[in-house]
């Protein structure tokens, strides 16, 4: 039997008429192959005149021989736009029994099929030509019969491609539950100014029995069989079509649909009651990628059908009319299955006629759907984030838009204008406190009834926290809630006021290393580390008020959002693993952004009647090398740390080695003073003052206890005379050969 | 899904191809490696080549090697390639093994004080005789008279070697479509051809109907290396004979003889060929949608071409691709033509379900292959 081809384009045009360049390339691109053999050409029709066709015969040997599907070879049309950038070109297959098959464009039944080639045109076009066009096609030929063509990472194929312009309909994520469960009506929620008319935002109205109903659409959900994802379709534009096309993925729909219009409208329904002349119907269709396979997503489509519900039920066998008398002409009753024999309801056929419009059903924004998009795992914790200002709203503004975390705001700071050029707040909520905003932002995120939303109606239940997240930029937090009470991990992070370095100080899950020592060694890495030399300088400030805090920084926007970026990815990570950490992450101008990793060592305390002197395994480890590096002398330097009155501790940041002019000697050690007064003022400087000498250390030979001796003793009291100016006390820790012992005086 | 491949390298006017079973073994048909002339030649480094191949496949060895017949374009460089077991010094190094050799009797039989021979094809028939007469490794087609007189002058019996022989009309030992899913079917030689002294070598090559099993369906590939018209009548005639006709379907078919007009007729004809009888009978046998392949130099369609004595002759492509259009095939293809005359490329048809495709190939970008860049 001799291949029939369907028509295309208009009457047949010479070569010679061709005007589009890449129609003319592809002339030449195929009398350069063996396996493609020109026919003809076309100029395109209707909406397509400007284009023009080259109608060609391609072998594709890469197609098995006995594959049945496709003819070698196989004749097919080359479309060509004079605007390439807007149109990619077309490859029509003109066989009339061309195969329906995976990767096509929809067309209608009586248009040839079209294959889909090119994934995103404008960036194929950028390297296309008539040759790899000409390749592309024998690929999809090729991958089609092997069954390649979908690659298993590419996501299913759906079953309508309805455009991304067509009329769009946001439905609440609880939607269906609403709908199947209380026959509620659906309806358009009223729209923020400035968005598009195209794209509706759905709300579920509750029917209120007996009364005229609200001006909602009454709304029809089908759950339909799973399909093996594959064959695009043509949308539908008549009901009769759309109900074709699912043959075998559900009970016939107009059965369905009566039930479900029974529901809806209830016993003895008033047509007068029912003013909307549309329904919608929502179907369900799981796609699965092979037989085998499981459901990988479910895809809902939605279609309006032009009709008042009751007629709808009166077409389709759900309905009939009351009867003559007035009183009951507007009145409809349910039609049983068993009333209506299956000839009658054969004839109804009117349904199949009525008009309907595809919607695309899209999902709206939840908690959960964030953290699928974001490949966030875990919901986070119920927190607390205190400080929401330039790095803290950003923090929250990435969480928020990952759906990680459920967060209760702390700042009462008043957002003011200059904070608007790093804050994620807008012009309409100055003179808000900070976390009001962050409140009103998450609730224009987040529909009200999302779990992640406390819609700043509930109280913050310190009782529940599961992680604090402290950015407020002091480094002794004071919170509206006394932290004290909260047993639960904490996160300190901050920025250098130049804007260069951020730090987190991170607890770990247990709050074995509470912040507070994570803080003393994170400075005893600004000390000694060659990084901690530019960490906290080179800042400007400028005012921005009169009052004496009303000091801002000179930092580009662009870097708090990069540490932002970082520091919520860090948290997010650090929180999940459960560990201490101490991090900093350091940018410069070139855009390169390091982190400095630094391992929490165990933390020792040691009580005395005035203080808690809080060190770490680090220090004892380092002062315990030098002593036996020096036996049998003695040995012994000084300490840097910080006092904290209120908290009544001092905390230890680093032990410093003996001066080079030091004597050490088997029963004593005299202390120089080489190089100390220099290193003082670079440790003050690295740690904006907050580090500075407090006190010594020195080691005893073996066989001596780590008690202090009578030298010690009258050694501390010299000392603490000495730092009497400073009104701080001095310490003095003594390493013996088993232990290690301190002594704190005050003069 | 079983997938089974045939593949055709481009070694000018001579014949190497290679079947790579879906369980992974293979089997070499023929070895014809050429010195390369530089960075124009257009002929594979067929050494290279099949190192490379087997190194993917993380082996030193080919399951089977079968020698057509002894011509020098069968079997050139083999000697240098191969490990032969019959003396030392092709032993060691990087040689490739071979686990079972396939050769026609006569390569068994053939005098080597005939001028004719080569000294490559003296040195196989030494490893084949080595081989037949340790009783292992080896597979000959078809016993003559002569066969057997060669075993007794050795001390054998035709009864001790006779597992190591198989006759024309039967399979090749080692291969069922069960197992291993495709089956060896020796058309020839078959004794009546071995007897005769005229063309010995030639009128004695292997031939095989090689049947594929994929999911469903047989796809079958009719090997031919060297081989006369008188031949292939004699072929035609004794499997009609044995009511095997299905034995001379083809979905892939290796022209015989470099595209020799002699393999369809005695005469050329002037602008085609015009093959005798029985030999269109079995051109007939092809199969709607399959390829021809010429193991050859590319084929000219001009004066020139048509006067050229030796093959290609395009006569006899003519004659070929008429038949092959008759039956609904798909390509009559050359392997030195493939994907270009300057730097062809092996031939790969993969089988599979729904039968024989051509397996793409990707090549480099055009000017990398094409010649040496050079800057003047």
């Amino acid at each position: 039997m001799e291949t029939q081809f369907l028509d295309i384009g208009s009457s047949p045009i010479l070569e010679e008429k061709l005007e589009i360049e890449a129609a003319k390339r592809t002339i030449v691109a195929v009398h350069n192959r063996e396996d493609f053999k020109l026919i003809g050409f076309r100029q395109g029709n209707g909406s397509d005149e400007s284009s023009e066709i080259v109608i060609v015969d391609c072998e594709c040997d890469g197609v098995p021989h006995r594959y049945r599907q496709f003819k070698y070879p196989e004749r097919l049309a080359l479309q060509f736009f004079s605007d390439d950038s807007r149109h990619a070109p077309i490859v029509h297959a003109l066989r009339s029994c061309f195969p329906v098959t995976a990767h096509q464009n929809p067309t209608s039944d009586n248009e040839p099929r079209q294959l889909c080639l090119y994934e995103s045109w404008l960036d194929t076009r950028r390297s296309w030509t008539p040759e790899r066009h000409l390749s592309r096609i024998q690929e999809w030929f090729t991958d089609t019969a092997e069954g390649t063509l979908h690659r298993d990472d590419q996501p299913v194929e759906p079953f309508y491609l309805i455009s991304s312009k067509a009329r769009a309909l946001v439905l609440p994520e609880d939607f269906e539950e609403k709908i199947s469960a209380q026959h509620t009506l659906f309806a358009c929620a009223p729209k923020y100014a400035g968005a598009e008319s195209t794209v509706e935002i759905g709300r579920i109205v509750p029917v209120v029995r007996g009364r005229t109903r609200p001006s909602g659409i009454p709304c029809i959900v089908l759950n339909l069989l799973p399909i093996i994802h594959g064959v695009i379709k043509c949308i539908p534009s008549r009901l009769g079509e759309l109900c074709k096309q699912l043959e075998g993925h559900s009970a016939p729909i107009e059965q369905e649909m009566r039930g479900e219009i029974q529901k809806i409208v209830g016993k003895k329904p008033d047509r007068k009651e029912w003013r909307d002349d549309r329904v919608l119907l929502v179907l369900k269709l799981p796609i699965k990628r092979s037989h085998e396979g499981k459901e990988e997503y479910i895809q809902h489509w939605g279609f309006i059908i032009k009709e008042n519900i009751i007629d709808l039920g009166v077409k389709v066998g759900a309905l009939r009319k009351g009867g003559k008398k007035k009183n009951m002409r507007n009145t409809y009753h349910w039609i049983g299955d068993s009333e209506q024999s299956l000839t009658e309801r054969e004839k109804l056929v009117g349904w199949q006629r009525l008009n309907i419009r595809p919607l695309n059903i899209v999902r709206s924004f939840t908690s959960e759907f964030a953290r699928e998009m974001s490949g966030v795992e875990s919901k986070g914790p119920y927190g607390l984030l205190t400080g929401v200002g330039a790095l803290g709203s950003a923090v929250a503004a990435i969480w928020q838009r990952e759906g990680w975390g459920r967060w209760h705001y702390s700042d009462t700071d008043r957002l003011m204008p200059h904070n608007l050029a790093r804050h994620s707040g807008c012009s309409f909520d100055i003179g808000s406190s900070k976390e009001k905003v962050m409140r009103r932002i998450e609730d224009t995120i987040f529909p009200a009834y999302d779990e992640q939303n406390p819609n700043g109606k509930d109280d913050f239940n310190s009782e529940k926290c599961e992680l604090i997240v402290d950015v407020t930029t002091m480094l002794l937090a004071q919170y509206r809630f006394d932290a004290s009470k909260l047993s639960c991990p904490k996160a300190i992070s901050f920025m250098t006021l130049s804007g260069r370095d951020s730090i987190l100080l991170m607890e770990d899950k247990r709050r074995a290393i509470k912040a507070d020592c994570l803080e003393a060694q994170y400075y005893r890495a600004v000390i000694s580390r060659p990084w901690g030399k530019a960490h906290m300088h080179n800042h400007y400030s400028f005012r921005v008020g009169n009052g004496c805090r009303d000091i801002s920084f000179v930092i580009p926007t662009g870097i708090v959002m990069l540490h932002a970026a970082t520091l919520a990815g860090q948290i997010r990570r650090g929180y999940e693993s459960g560990k201490a950490m101490i991090g900093v992450w350091r940018s410069n101008a070139r855009g390169r952004l390091r982190a400095e990793i630094i391992k929490p060592k165990e933390v020792l305390t040691t009580r005395t009647s005035r203080f808690r002197i809080i060190w770490d395994k680090g220090i004892q480890k380092k002062v315990r090398g030098l002593r036996e590096k020096s036996l049998p002398n003695e040995t012994g330097g000084i300490l840097w740390g910080y006092f904290n009155f209120p908290k009544g501790a001092v905390y230890i940041v680093d032990a410093v080695p003996a001066p080079l002019d030091s004597r050490e000697c088997g029963s004593s050690f005299i202390r120089g003073t080489d190089g100390l007064e220099a290193m003082q003022k670079e440790v003050v400087r690295r740690t904006s003052s907050i580090v500075n000498y407090v006190g010594e250390w020195h080691s005893h030979p073996s066989g001596m206890s780590s008690r202090p001796s009578m030298v010690d003793k009258w050694q501390l009291s010299s000392l603490a005379g000495e730092m009497r100016r400073e009104g701080v006390p001095v310490l003095m820790l003594i390493v013996g050969e088993k232990d290690e012992h301190w002594c704190i005086k005050a003069a | 899904m079983t997938v089974h491949k045939v593949i055709f390298y481009p070694v000018g006017n001579g014949d190497t191809s290679q079947i790579v079973l879906d369980n992974g073994q293979r089997i070499l048909f023929d070895f014809r490696h050429l010195k390369s002339k530089g960075a124009d030649d257009p002929h594979i480094d067929l050494n290279w080549r099949l190192r490379e191949e087997l190194k993917e496949a993380e082996q030193n060895y080919f399951d089977v090697v079968a020698f057509t017949h002894g011509d020098e374009d069968h079997i050139a460089g083999s000697t240098d390639f191969f490990e032969l077991r019959h003396a030392k010094k092709y032993q060691g190094g990087d040689r490739i093994k071979i686990n079972e050799l396939w050769v026609p009797a006569a390569m068994i039989l053939e005098e080597a004080d005939n001028d004719k021979q080569s000294e490559e094809s003296v040195i196989l028939r030494q490893e084949a005789r080595y081989r037949l007469k340790k009783g292992e490794g080896i597979q000959v087609f078809s016993k003559p008279d002569m066969l057997k007189d060669w075993l007794k002058k050795n001390g054998l019996s035709l009864e001790e070697r006779k597992h190591l022989i198989t006759d024309a009309g039967c399979c090749a030992e080692g291969f069922t479509l069960k197992q291993e899913k495709v089956e060896f079917f020796c058309h020839s030689p078959f004794i009546k051809h071995c007897d005769d002294g005229d063309d010995l070598r030639n009128s004695a090559a292997l031939i095989f109907q090689i049947r594929f099993w994929t999911e469903g369906e047989y796809v079958n590939y009719f090997a031919i290396g060297d081989s006369t018209c008188d031949v292939l009548e004699d072929i035609v005639d004794a499997t009609e004979g044995h009511k095997n006709e299905d034995r001379l379907d083809w979905d892939l078919f290796n022209v015989p003889h470099h595209c020799s007009y002699h393999a369809l007729s005695e005469d050329k004809g002037e602008k085609e060929t015009i093959p005798t009888a029985k030999v269109k009978k079995l051109l007939l046998h092809g199969q709607a949608g399959a390829y021809m392949v010429s193991s050859s130099d590319p084929i000219d369609d001009d004066e020139e071409a048509r006067q050229q004595k030796q093959p290609p002759h395009i006569q006899a492509k003519k004659a070929y691709e008429r038949y092959l259009k008759e039956t609904e095939g798909r390509k009559f293809l050359v392997t030195m033509e493939r994907p270009s005359r300057e730097k062809p490329q092996p031939l790969v048809f993969k089988i599979s379900r729904d039968g024989i495709r051509i397996v793409r190939v990707t090549t480099p970008a055009a000017a990398i292959v094409s010649s040496s860049a050079r800057a003047g």
